[in-house]
């Protein structure tokens, strides 16, 4: 027990205790105009407008809370003098930009209802203007511009905060090209002199490719626009396939959700030789990447013939118009014709791969 | 601007590491020289090579941000390609780029001397030293003869030169680091 007794002694835990018991009775105003006054106030407009059911007259409660917590935290932390010793890092105060920090949180995300951007980009030069505006205020107190100096200080502040400001922005900027470029998030950005991954920075990101997925849109489009055509019809619609893949294209990358990027992917398409029909497929990637050169997927869909499934119990050889036409031999051949139809089967879609395709069909 | 903020840990650290460190490379050369061409003193040379590169930097970002708003979808990809990767869009493309990107660099020079030099005397004026008309040294410089005629050239007065000089030295300084930074994981394959 003594050991427990001097070993808080020596670190000096019963000092702390006694600063934390006097702290805390800090807190408590002593006078109306003192920090501690304004927080209270504060905390009480907050109390307020959380009972307030009338959307404005919360706002309005709320705002008068901001108007009293940002002098408030402002003022203590000039007058404290250990927030004041513990917030200067290295000969620079940084309470203004906490104050700041406030002021942008009232300013562009309380009173406009969420978080914009503009608070993040406004702190640094809002926190500078506060922390400039003690040296307009001369002896007497009378207000003026400040000595030389003291002005080339300032600018520089100024201009270091402005600074800050255009890195948040940057920042703002490469979220909103992610944003409309979502194909950027599939790859590594390891080569950058810009910005970094911080989570699984090594590596592309395990997503499903968005290339993968318009790929698999447009064997869709394809399986719909040919699955019981009739054969030949099939094979006019295969013949003109160069000019059917901009409906193919439309109809896949519609699928997705809308983003600036989606011009950037192509569909392309050829007949493989030889084959009664193999369709390969490409979505290819012409945007920004890690290669420089671009990737692709591709996938290969079978496209066989197969008699017309049975509707409503009828022959697949009996089609109801013809059905009292008297027989003939265009009409056994174009009978047959009907009968058989398109059926298509989709392979497995490709990993990817780097550059253009060789062999397609260049649009 | 007034959009919500998004947030990724996609974040541009090594823009910011980059360019604190050109500018300390940038503000202590520009420093020295601006001491030794211009009649002040050390310290308030460093302040003033601090001044006016954080404001070029500035009026720098600002440029490159309304470029972007206003960049075609093509050259907005070439952008994104070279901020994400390092690199311009296709192999063949990067080619007849490299006019442009000389270009565009000559511009970048010419741009940050010009805001220099009127930041430095923005910079005076506000310190309340109004620049001194005697220490022209135009006319060592800028005059020569062609077919028997004076021609005048620029009118470069000291403080000009200076800064011109300045930013000469500093963006070869900046030039090399960046073309060590480019050739540096190559020489480590050569010796690997």
């Amino acid at each position: 027990m003594e050991l427990i007794t001097r070993f808080f002694a020596t670190i000096g835990i019963w000092d702390f205790i006694q600063a934390v018991l006097k702290s805390i009775q800090d807190l408590f105003p002593k006078t109306y105009d003192s920090w501690q006054a304004l927080v209270w106030f504060s905390l009480y407009s907050w109390l307020m407008a959380a009972l307030a059911v009338d959307p404005w007259v919360e706002i309005f409660i709320s705002s008068c809370a901001w108007l009293f917590l940002i002098p408030g935290v402002h003022w203590a932390m000039y007058k404290e003098k250990f927030l004041k010793e513990s917030l200067t890092w290295g000969g620079i105060f940084i309470g203004p930009w906490i104050t700041g920090a406030l002021v942008c949180t009232f300013l562009f995300g309380s009173l406009t209802g969420r978080l914009t951007e503009a608070a993040f980009i406004l702190w640094p030069p809002i926190s500078a203007i506060i922390a400039s505006l003690p040296k307009f205020v001369k002896a007497g107190p009378t207000y003026g511009f400040p000595d030389p100096p003291v002005r080339q200080d300032l600018m520089i502040l100024f201009l270091v905060n402005l600074l800050m400001s255009c890195w948040i922005q940057f920042y703002f900027l490469t979220q909103e090209w992610l944003v409309e470029y979502p194909t950027l998030v599939e790859q590594n950005f390891q080569e950058s002199a810009f910005v970094v991954r911080l989570f699984d920075g090594d590596g592309d990101r395990r997503v499903t490719s968005r290339g993968s997925r318009i790929i698999d849109e447009a064997a869709k489009v394809l399986d719909r626009n040919v699955t019981n055509l009739t054969w030949s019809e099939t094979e006019l619609w295969l013949r003109d396939l160069d000019q059917r893949l901009n409906v193919v294209q439309t109809g896949a990358l519609d699928k997705l959700p809308g983003a600036t990027e989606n011009n950037l992917w192509t569909i392309q398409a050829r007949v493989l030789p030889g084959t009664e029909y193999d369709v390969q497929l490409w979505s290819v990637w012409n945007g920004p990447s890690t290669t420089g050169i671009g990737y692709y997927f591709t996938k290969t869909c079978q496209i066989r013939k197969r008699l017309r499934p049975p509707l409503s119990g009828l022959n697949p050889f009996q089609r109801s118009p013809e059905r009292n036409q008297p027989i003939t031999p265009e009409g056994i051949s174009r009978t047959i014709d009907n009968a058989v139809v398109a059926r298509v089967t989709c392979g497995q879609t490709s990993d990817r791969m780097d550059g253009q395709p060789a062999s397609a069909t260049t649009r | 601007m007034f959009a919500e903020a998004t947030f990724s840990d996609v974040v541009p650290f090594k823009a910011i590491a980059f360019q604190t460190l050109y500018l300390l490379v940038a503000i202590a050369i520009e420093g020295f020289i601006l001491y030794r061409y211009l009649d002040i003193n050390h310290k308030t040379a460093m302040r003033y090579a601090a001044t006016i590169n954080l404001l070029s930097t500035f009026v720098g970002w600002i440029v490159f941000f309304i470029t972007e708003a206003f960049s075609p979808p093509p050259l907005e990809s070439e952008i994104i390609s070279f901020v994400f990767f390092e690199r311009f869009l296709f192999a063949s493309a990067s080619a007849s780029l490299s006019p442009f990107v000389i270009f565009v660099s000559f511009l970048m020079f010419i741009g940050t001397f010009l805001t220099k030099w009127f930041g430095l005397r923005l910079l005076e004026f506000v310190l309340g030293k109004a620049p001194k008309k005697d220490d022209s040294i135009a006319e060592q410089v800028s005059g020569f003869r062609i077919l028997g005629r004076r021609v005048r050239g620029v009118q470069f007065d000291n403080q000009a030169n200076a800064v011109f000089v300045a930013n000469a030295a500093s963006f070869t300084a900046i030039l090399l680091l960046i073309f060590l930074r480019i050739i540096e994981p190559r020489l480590n394959d050569l010796w690997n």
